[in-house]
Parts: structure tokens; sequence; C-alpha cells
């Protein structure tokens, strides 16, 4: 039975085949072995160009130089836009304020690196080997269905992404004495936590904060993890 | 006359900057030749950023950055790229079990080797996961093309690293 896997694993066969392969797939192991083989290589081809750092400063820079020498030439200014740009901006002035004074907002320069390592242990292992954080602890998930996504550095603050249910879950990590001292911890499990727009933490000398859903999902993989 | 209502050139194309990186940084010999093709890609797509429809972001600036490269290298250099393209086995798909686990350097250094015409679909597919059509539009050519190059790509590319280890194995 020669299959295109391609197709299957994009929902792209039709609905017959696409069942024929299903129920061939329960049935032969040599098949499973298949189509591990596929999605192996495929994952090694991947991981083999997304572990290459991106200079996202430098390329961040350049776009910046090419876009902001003058707005949008094709932008039609009118008075109204303007009126409503002011508007916007006043209210953008008032959340930004109160932005800035979230106590888990860590990543406030911009980020530097990112990489997709082919693992959640060897983006740790970046982290401390490369990226200067060597006495950082790994906080160690355990919550099924929690997916690994990258690694990113900022100039003072380094992040894991990972996927749940679809949403961008981050962990932040910054090594910094005064951050989250003039903020109410309460005691959960055996942790002193943060509860505000996410959670947060300090232990090791180290800052940690948990952002991307809600608090209660959260704190669901805090208590799951190590 | 709603231009302003179009997307923000800046924001949509930051979030593809590592994408576009990544592709240039395979189709160069070194990251800074790699910036500076990405560097005129965003030139030109700033310059060009009327006339996109709105429609598959990452397909219109790797075609771009495709042309931009073509400017680089010089038809010449492209043209001596072009290998026979016509059918192939290697155009159908085969995963025989392999328990070898390649080394992502390895794996890295031979997709640089790889002919363009199948580098490219296995970065935008394989890599980027990029939809056969969004390739498609990238690379301005029929979807069953994309297939058959990105099948070719996998198996040189297999080929290449299976005689890659048994050569390192050999005593």
């Amino acid at each position: 039975m020669r299959i295109d896997w391609d197709a299957y694993e994009r929902n792209q066969l039709p609905p017959a085949e696409m069942a024929e392969v299903k129920a061939a797939l329960k049935a032969d192991p040599d098949l499973r072995a298949e189509y591990r083989a596929f999605q192996s290589f495929k994952n090694d081809v991947r991981a083999s160009v997304k572990t290459e750092p991106v200079p996202m400063e430098r390329l961040r820079y350049e776009l910046q130089t090419v876009a902001r020498p003058s707005a949008d030439p094709h932008q039609i200014r009118r008075w109204g836009v303007v009126f409503v740009a002011g508007a916007a901006l006043l209210v953008a002035m008032v959340a930004r304020q109160q932005f800035d004074n979230d106590p888990l907002r860590f990543a406030k320069s911009p980020e530097v690196e990112q990489l997709a390592p082919r693992t959640e242990d060897d983006a740790w292992r970046w982290l401390r080997k490369e990226a200067g954080y060597s006495d950082v602890t790994p906080v160690q998930f355990k919550t099924p269905g929690l997916k690994f996504s990258l690694v990113r550095k900022g100039e003072d603050w380094a992040c894991m992404d990972y996927i749940l249910d679809g949403d961008t879950v981050r962990l932040y990590m910054k090594k910094d004495e005064t951050a989250l001292r003039n903020v109410a911890f309460q005691s959960v499990g055996n942790r002193y936590l943060y509860i505000g727009n996410g959670i947060g933490w300090r232990t090791g000398g180290f800052v940690f904060a948990m952002q991307g859903t809600s608090n209660e999902k959260l704190l669901n993989l805090l208590r799951q993890a190590s | 006359m709603f231009n302003f209502l179009r997307p923000n050139f800046e924001s949509s194309i930051r979030r593809e900057l590592p994408m576009l990186y990544r592709v240039a940084r395979r189709l160069t010999s070194c990251s800074e030749d790699a910036e500076d093709l990405v560097s005129q890609t965003l030139v030109s797509a700033f310059r060009g950023w009327h006339t996109f429809d709105g429609k598959y972001l990452r397909s219109w600036l790797v075609k771009i950055l495709r042309n931009e490269r073509g400017a680089l290298v010089g038809e010449k250099n492209l043209m001596a790229e072009i290998e026979d393209l016509a059918e192939h086995p290697d155009d159908k798909p085969t995963w025989e079990v392999v328990a070898t686990k390649f080394e992502l350097e390895d794996i890295r250094r031979e997709i640089d080797q790889l002919p363009f015409h199948f580098k490219m679909p296995v970065l935008l597919c394989d890599v980027e996961q990029m939809s056969y059509e969004e390739a498609s539009q990238a690379l301005e050519i029929p979807i069953g093309t994309v297939r058959s190059r990105l099948n070719r790509g996998r198996n040189q590319l297999k080929r290449k690293l299976s005689q890659w280890t048994r050569e390192e194995v050999r005593p």
C-alpha cells in the first residue's frame, strides 16, 4: 500500500481513502513505523533549520529603517483619520501607563534572538550554556497536551513559549532583585505566587512570570510542574 | 478609497522576519549575505505594498525574495541551477523505516547542497509548514509540481544523509 503521508497529514485525502488509511494504520504495525519514519524525518528537517539563531534585533532595525522614513506612501491622510488617531493615542497612553506598571511585564526591551530547538530540554540547555542563564533552575511542566514551541531572548529577559489548547503560554524569566518586591503574594500549594495579569513568583535569584491564558489554567500547569 | 484600512506594513512584516531570514540563510553562503537579501526584500516589499492583495503574505514575500536573489545571483547562475526537471522515479514518496537519527547540522548542510528547485519546496513546506497552495503561489508553479519537487527534494536529502551515515561508519 503506497500512501501519500503528506496528503494524509494535511487531511487532503478523499474521505474514503482517509478512513482506509486510518484503519490500515490501526491494523498494520509496519505501516505505523513507516508513518513514524516520515514524521521523524520531517521533524528533523524542520528542527535543523529552526535551531539556527535568527538575528531579530538587526532584522527589526532593517525593517524600521525601511518602513519609517515616511508613512505608508499610499495612505490617504484625512483629518478624520488624524482625529481618530489622536483619540486612539490618548486611550493608548492611558492603557500603556497601566501596561508599564504591570509587575509581570518582563519583556520591556526588544527581542534579540529566538530559536526553535527540537526539545524543551535543548531550549533550557541553550539558555543555561549560550544565553547567560547558567544558574536558572528549569521549570519542568508535566501537563499532557502542553507543547513546547520556541525560546526567545531579550536584553534582560528570556521566555519559553508553549502551546496549550491553541493558546500561547509564555514563561518569562529574568534575574532581577527588585522585580515583584512590592506586591502581595498568595500561598498556593507549596509556592508563594503573585496573581495578577498572569502569575509570578521568585526563586533562586530569578523572577518568573507565566501569561497567555486564564490564571486558572496557569495555576493548573504550575501545580503539575516541578 | 479605504487605503488607510490596509494592514500596516511594519507590523505585518515583523511577524514574518524569522521565516524570511531562514529562507534567505539557506539560499546564501553566510549570515551577512542573508541579512543583505532580507534587507533588499524589505525595500522591494515596502515599495510594492500597495500591490499586495491581502492573501498569502508569506508567499508574496518569498516571491519577492526569490526575485531579489535572482538579481543578486544573476540570471546565468540561475539557469545553471535548472536541472532536468522531467518526471523522475524520485517523484514518488518512499518511506522505508530508517533507524538512524541524523545530526541537525548534517541535515542543514545537505539542505544547503540541494538544487534550488528542490530546496525551496522543502524549506517552504517542511520547515515553514506552508500549505501546497501557499508554496505554489510563492514559487509560481502548479501545486502538482510543488508536490513532486518536494518529494524529489526529500528523497535526495534522505539519500545523501544515508550515504553520509554509511561512509561514517565504514571501518
